[in-house]
Order: structure tokens, then C-alpha cells, then sequence
């Protein structure tokens, strides 16, 4: 094993090494040193006192398919919030593994997916792993986040801190289409940008985003049968506050289900999910004045809202959102682009998200009013 | 410190070490891992990045060995900015970023910054698909900006935003949109810098619909030069920027208290200085903080020569009498001024547009007051304008403002 190479030369240049003091605790090197996940080459599994779970609304990565797991320290509780993320112990470790199903026609390409087969492991037959992506919740309190990309045989992930672009096709069977794209897994300073409770404090901590009631009140298809994920959370330690009356939890909307709302539902549930994580007022984007959050309204929210900074990404369009019109809305061609200055968001994706493109083009198509001068 | 734990750590360490990195995924490493306290010192060479380096730190330096020597290439981006810093106590000095596929450096939510001696370039023929900024600081409280060259962005240089506390001294900007932008910012001197062959030299803006600073107020622009800003405009049309004449010297937008003194402003082919309201823009408001009208503007002790010889835009249209009176102008006057009357301004001597002792010549005008009026829907249709040029300043315009202090001392 590699490791073992590593812990050999390691010992052999102790002296030599400056220490690594990044985190309160040290970074391991390798994914299984958390004891969340194991793999054989065959099949990934679960390990230690670890769930899977599912988010209702996710956050578009160029159709990779997501393994997400939550694992808690025995004998832990797990606080409730309300609408915030769960208050989650120390010693938590939440995991994403980004896969895609291999595509048997094109050696080393990946097919499009629309779901991912649920259950508790990834056949790896059928599967490539990626990366997998760490939060574990440190001594102090803090969160640390780290990336650990998975080697050919998929039997290791080795810590990668400074990111990692990857070249592949992705076929999609329904429109027999095939597209190159270039995965980009993100470096850890990426991972604060996203993940920032306060950007406009540099530093300031990170927290989880998924882990809400909102996006995992659903039931998830578990080897013993479909299960509410907040249930099966509170077979992993125990939850405190949580309402006892199901009907008093918030709702997610599952912005890919037309069924799930009405489109402007489902509309607001993929801004927030894909862009609200920095257009908020403490996020990455705040002096955008760009506001992607479910309670944002009227210019904030880029009705008639003149961009500012948007630079060659401009698009030779004046406003982020026109009444009615989604061909005059910058929002809309900023997540057309794939390239470039344009290019919204500019982090995880290097193809365009069809679908959401279509279901906020018909938000905007709907909206009452327009922005010409003296409205 | 566990054995176990301690022997992990080792290993994190060395597994960078065991992997063997290049020069350039070395210095991505340095930027990510980057402490508070630390200075990273980049080697002279080309080091070619296809992700945004990023850093966030306090009392951080990073520092290369000259803007001629170090070069940090983003030529195999397909999107991101070159660097992406946040942190207190911020230095960057001596080297080089071309070829981002998005802004050059960008700093946000910064305190006590220090940019000295970068070069931003978009390397060969500038174009719309440049990054919008070069050195692009956003958010911050006391800057101090100098020695840096920047060419080739698609809207502004040299650009700071929704800042307070600046200063920007002994620049060079060439062949970008705008050379140096201040915009909505609090505090800001920008002296002794050198903006040639951009499409509009120095500007002060304040727009609408901004968080962190909602008007700007208190720029002095002095001892510039300012020549030959007549790169057409390859801004898109929707960038506020894209509204600017090509060969504009200065332009003040919507600002609040700006003294522009001791420029030479020379072979600008629209105007020498502009000064106008939001509403010239002919877009709406909906920010009911905004104030949209340029207050307070004193022009003093500078040096006018050659300009409006071939106005670009908006003021090629007012010159050449496009609006519905067909009033035409023989030249475009030195100083240019909206002339909007809109909200409650009852005359045009309370927005306090004063000029006084420059020295002017080619044209010899000095003054014309556009009339755009509120450029409302109805303005907007007929393009009522009837444009009123001046031989002297006008009596409403002669007038002086008490001096804004100096900026603090930064950094």
C-alpha cells in the first residue's frame, strides 16, 4: 500500500519535516484513516456508525452522482435548529464521494445519470470514484474541509489539497450526445468559499450546507428498506428538539420535480442550493448586491438590478433579471456560459445545467412587468 | 499529541513532498496552505495555473522578484480570476498575472492592503473576452496602490470598489476600458499616475444598488496625466463602462465631493472631464438610497489641451445634433456636463459643479451644459436636447469648494 510507502519515508525524514499545524487536529492523508468509507476495489461500504442520506435539492456538478454520509460519534447528540443546519457534535464526519457510471462504449468516459441507485454502497463494477469530500467537525468546534481524490483502482483516496482538473466525456444516452468536460475538484481554499458562515470576516469558519432539515426531511431507499433520513439519523445518536410531530419540520422542494412546486418554488429552491451559498449578505458575492437567498426580493434579488462587476461577463446585457424576457437576463447567461468571466458559478462545473437552465428561463418568462425606463 | 496522530500529520506533510509538484502546483500549495505571518516569496520564472490561486490570510506578503521577472500565467483557464485574496494586512509586491480568464487580482473584505509594483496584462491585441479588471480590490478599508502597470481589461484596470481609505499614486494603465475606476468608495486620492490610450482615463462612479457603500463620496484626482484615452470602447454594451466615450479624460458619475486639480488632460478626442447624473444613463433607479446626481464637483488649476476634436457615443450624437432640436456643437467643449434637473434640484448651481483657473486650449470652449434633462422615458423617446456650449465658465459654474483633506497615511 502507498501509505505504508509514505509512513516508511516518513519515519526515515522526521527530522527533516517542518510540522503541519493547519487544523486543530492533523489532516490525514488518506480517506480511510476517518473510518467512514471502505473499499476492496469492487465495492464501496460503510463504516463505523455512519448513514447515508440525500439531499431533496443538490448542487449542479456536472451530473456527478453523490454518495453523501453523515457519521456521529457514539453515544453523540445532534441539536436542532429549526431552519438552520443541524447543530452536529464534535468528532462529526460528513462525506460526498463524486462518482459517475462508466460508460462501457468509450474506455475511461462516463455516462450521464439521472439518479444514483440508492442504497447503502457504490458498485464499483459499474462506477468510477472521483473524489471524496471531508467535513469533520474538530475539537475546537471548528469544521475543517478537505478533498482526497480517489486512484485508478479505487482502492485509496489521497489528500489533494491544491485541486485537481480531470478531462473525460460524458455520454448521454437520451440524446445520444457526448460531451467533453473537465471535472474540477476543488482546492481547500475552494471549499472555504463555499462553505463561509461570514466571508466579510476573511478567515471565519465554515459550516456544512446540506445537513438541514429542509433538504434531508425525505425518505431514502436504505438496504432494510425506504427510511425518513431523520429517522435513521436518530438510530446513529440522538436528536434534540426536533419536533415530535413530523408535520411541524420544514419541507424540502425538489427543484428537478415538477411535481415538488410551482416553478417558482422549484426556481427559488435551485438558486438557493447553487448560488445563495455566496450570494447571501455575509457571502463570497455580497458586494455583487446579488442576494440568491429565498427571502431576497425586488433589486436584491436582480429584477431590473443593473450587474456591477461583471466584466467581460457581461454578456451585452444590462440587468441580472428582465421581467419576462430570459434572453435579456444575465442571470440566465451566466449559467449558459462555460467558459470565461461569464461563467456562473465559477467553481464545480464546466458544463451547463439544462434542465435548470429551462425551469428558470420559465421563472423569469413569468414574472409580471418589465424594466424600460418610467415602469 | 497522540504518537498516532502526530505520525498522521508527518505524513500529510510528506505525502506533498512524496508526489513530486511542480514549481507552479508549489506555489498553488504555498497560496492554499498560507498562514497568518507568512511571507511567500515567488522565484523568477513562468509558471503557467489553470485554477485561481487563493489566499486567505492576516499580515500576509506575498512577493516576487520583479514585475518583469516573476510571471504567473492563467493563459489555460477556462474560467476563475488569477488570484482571489481576502485577509488583513495584505501585501502583494513584484511580479506579474496575464492572461486571466477573469480578473487579474481580486481582493475582497480586505483591510490595510498594499499592491506595489504588479504588472496585469492581457497579453496581444486587447478585446471584449479580457477580464473585466486588473487589479480589482472590493470591500476594503485602507489601500495603498502604486507603482503598478495594468493593460488590457475589458472594463476597468485599476479599479476599486466599495472602499474606504484609498490611495492610489504613480500608476500606469494603458489600453484597458477605463485606466483607474473609483467606485463607490469613501476617501480616495488618486495622484500622479499615468493613464494613456485607454478608452476613458480616470472615473469616479457611484451606482445604484450596492451594499457595502451605497454613495460614493470624497475622491481627489490631482497630478495625473491624462492623454490620448481614445481606445475605442470594447466593454460589453450592458457594463456601465460601455457607456463611457471613447476618449474621455476624466468622467466623475453620480459621485458626491471630487476635486480634480493639477491633471494635465491632454488629446482626449470626446472630452476632458465629464461630470453627469445617474439619469444620463437613461436606465432606471429602483435603489431609493441612491443618489443619483454628481454633487459637489470642483475642477481647479489644471491643464486642458486638444480634446473633443472627434466625441465618441452619447456626445457624438449631442455634438452632431441627433436630438430632436438639431442643436449641433462645432466642438466638444473641455468640461462636459449633463445638465439634468431631475429629483429636487430646482437650479443647476446646487449640484455645485465648480471650475476655476485651468488653463484651456484646442478647443477654446470650455463649458457645455447638455441639457439631457431627466432622461425619462418620454426624454429618453425624443432626445430633447439642446446643448448650451460656453466660451468661459458660466457664472453658475464659477465658483470654488473648500479643499477635502488628504487620505491618511496608508500602510
Amino acid at each position: 500500500m502507498r501509505s505504508t510507502v509514505y509512513r516508511t519515508l516518513a519515519s526515515g525524514l522526521l527530522a527533516a519535516l517542518p510540522l503541519c499545524s493547519l487544523a486543530a487536529s492533523p489532516i490525514p492523508a488518506t480517506l480511510d484513516e476517518y473510518g467512514v468509507l471502505g473499499t476492496d476495489g469492487k465495492v464501496l461500504s460503510l463504516r463505523g456508525n455512519t448513514m447515508v442520506y440525500d439531499l431533496a435539492a443538490p448542487l449542479f456538478t456536472d451530473h456527478a452522482l453523490k454518495f453523501r454520509t453523515l457519521t456521529l460519534p457514539s453515544g453523540s447528540t445532534v441539536h436542532y435548529r429549526g431552519d438552520e443546519v443541524l447543530d452536529l457534535p464534535i468528532g462529526t464526519i460528513i462525506s460526498k464521494t463524486f462518482y459517475y457510471a462508466r460508460d462501457p462504449a468509450r474506455p475511461g468516459g462516463w455516462l450521464k445519470t439521472a439518479k444514483s441507485d440508492g442504497g447503502e454502497q457504490i458498485d464499483l463494477a459499474r462506477h468510477r470514484m472521483i473524489e471524496t469530500r471531508i467535513l469533520r467537525r474538530d475539537s475546537d468546534g471548528s469544521w475543517q474541509a478537505n478533498t482526497y481524490v480517489w486512484n485508478e483502482a479505487q482502492t485509496q483516496a489521497t489528500l489533494r489539497r491544491i485541486g485537481q482538473d480531470i478531462d473525460a466525456t460524458l455520454h448521454d444516452a437520451a440524446s445520444k450526445t457526448t460531451n467533453n468536460l473537465r471535472y474540477s475538484v476543488p482546492n481547500a481554499r475552494q471549499c472555504q468559499t463555499c462553505h463561509a458562515v461570514n466571508a466579510t470576516n476573511g478567515q471565519a469558519g465554515i459550516q456544512p450546507i446540506g445537513p438541514r432539515v429542509r433538504y434531508i426531511n425525505l425518505d431514502y431507499r436504505y438496504d432494510q428498506g425506504p427510511m425518513n433520513q431523520l429517522a435513521k439519523l436518530a438510530t446513529l445518536g440522538k436528536i434534540d428538539g426536533l419536533p415530535t410531530n413530523a408535520a411541524d419540520l420544514p419541507k424540502p422542494i425538489a427543484y428537478a420535480d415538477p411535481k415538488a412546486g410551482t416553478v417558482e418554488q422549484r426556481a427559488r429552491a435551485y438558486l438557493e442550493i447553487n448560488c445563495a451559498h455566496c450570494h447571501n449578505a455575509m457571502g463570497d458575492a455580497r458586494q455583487s448586491g446579488l442576494m440568491l437567498t429565498p427571502d431576497a426580493k425586488g433589486s436584491a434579488l436582480g429584477i431590473c438590478k443593473q450587474h456591477v462587476a461583471a466584466g467581460s461577463g457581461g454578456a451585452n446585457l444590462t440587468y441580472d433579471i428582465v421581467p419576462g424576457k430570459p434572453n435579456q437576463s444575465l442571470l440566465i447567461s451566466r449559467m449558459e456560459a462555460t467558459t470565461g468571466q461569464a461563467m456562473m458559478p465559477r467553481v464545480g462545473r464546466s458544463l451547463a445545467d439544462q434542465a435548470a437552465i429551462e425551469l428558470l428561463r420559465a421563472w423569469i418568462a413569468a414574472m409580471p412587468g418589465g424594466c424600460d425606463n418610467g415602469h | 499529541m497522540h504518537a498516532r496522530t502526530l505520525l498522521a500529520t508527518f505524513v500529510a506533510c510528506l505525502s506533498t513532498q512524496v508526489l513530486a509538484m511542480t514549481p507552479s502546483e508549489q506555489i498553488m500549495e504555498q497560496f492554499i496552505d498560507a498562514k497568518d505571518g507568512d511571507t511567500i516569496t515567488l522565484p523568477a520564472g513562468k509558471f503557467e495555473f489553470t485554477q485561481t490561486l487563493s489566499v486567505s490570510a492576516n499580515n500576509l506578503t506575498i512577493r516576487g522578484a520583479g514585475m518583469d521577472k516573476t510571471i504567473l500565467s492563467f493563459k489555460g483557464q477556462n474560467t476563475g480570476n488569477g488570484i482571489d485574496a481576502t485577509g488583513k494586512k495584505i501585501t502583494f509586491e513584484d511580479f506579474a498575472i496575464i492572461d486571466s480568464k477573469a480578473d487579474g487580482l481580486k481582493v475582497q473584505n480586505c483591510e490595510d492592503l498594499t499592491i506595489r509594483r504588479l504588472s496585469v496584462d492581457w497579453t496581444g491585441p486587447v478585446k471584449e473576452s479580457n477580464g473585466g479588471y486588473g487589479l480589482y480590490p472590493v470591500a476594503c478599508k485602507r489601500l495603498l496602490i502604486e507603482h503598478n502597470f495594468v493593460r488590457g481589461a475589458s472594463d476597468s484596470g485599476l479599479y476599486v470598489g466599495q472602499s474606504e481609505d484609498i490611495i492610489v499614486r504613480r500608476n500606469t494603465v494603458t489600453e484597458n476600458v477605463a485606466g483607474i475606476e473609483i467606485e463607490n468608495s469613501l476617501r480616495a486620492d488618486v495622484y500622479e499616475n499615468d493613464a494613456y490610450n485607454n478608452t476613458g482615463g480616470i472615473l469616479v462612479f457611484s451606482m445604484p444598488d450596492l451594499p457595502v457603500i451605497r454613495n460614493g463620496a470624497g475622491t481627489r484626482v490631482f497630478r495625473n496625466v491624462i492623454r490620448d484615452n481614445n481606445t475605442p470602447n470594447f466593454a460589453g454594451k450592458g457594463n456601465i463602462v460601455g457607456l463611457v466615450p471613447a476618449g474621455t479624460g476624466v468622467m466623475i458619475l453620480a459621485n458626491r465631493d471630487v476635486e480634480i486639480f493639477e491633471n494635465a488632460i491632454v488629446n482626449n478626442q470626446s472630452a476632458s472631464v465629464i461630470v453627469t447624473s445617474f439619469y444620463a444613463s437613461e436606465r432606471p433607479i429602483k435603489d431609493p438610497n441612491y443618489e443619483a446626481h454628481a454633487r459637489n464637483t470642483y475642477i481647479y488649476n489644471n491643464v486642458m489641451k486638444n480634446s473633443g476634436y472627434a466625441p465618441a457615443g452619447m456626445l457624438k450624437d449631442i455634438q452632431s445634433g441627433m436630438g430632436l432640436a438639431g442643436v449641433k456643437l462645432e466642438r466638444m467643449p473641455h468640461v462636459v456636463h449633463d445638465g439634468i434637473l431631475a429629483g429636487k434640484i430646482g437650479n443647476i448651481g446646487e449640484l455645485k459643479l465648480c471650475i476655476k483657473n485651468n488653463a484651456m486650449s484646442e478647443p477654446n470652449q470650455a463649458f457645455v451644459n447638455t441639457t439631457l434633462e431627466d432622461a425619462g422615458f418620454w426624454s429618453a423617446l425624443f432626445r430633447l436636447w439642446k446643448p448650451k456650449a460656453y466660451d468661459a465658465i458660466p457664472a453658475e459654474h464659477d465658483c470654488t469648494l473648500p479643499a477635502l483633506p488628504a487620505v491618511a497615511a496608508v500602510s
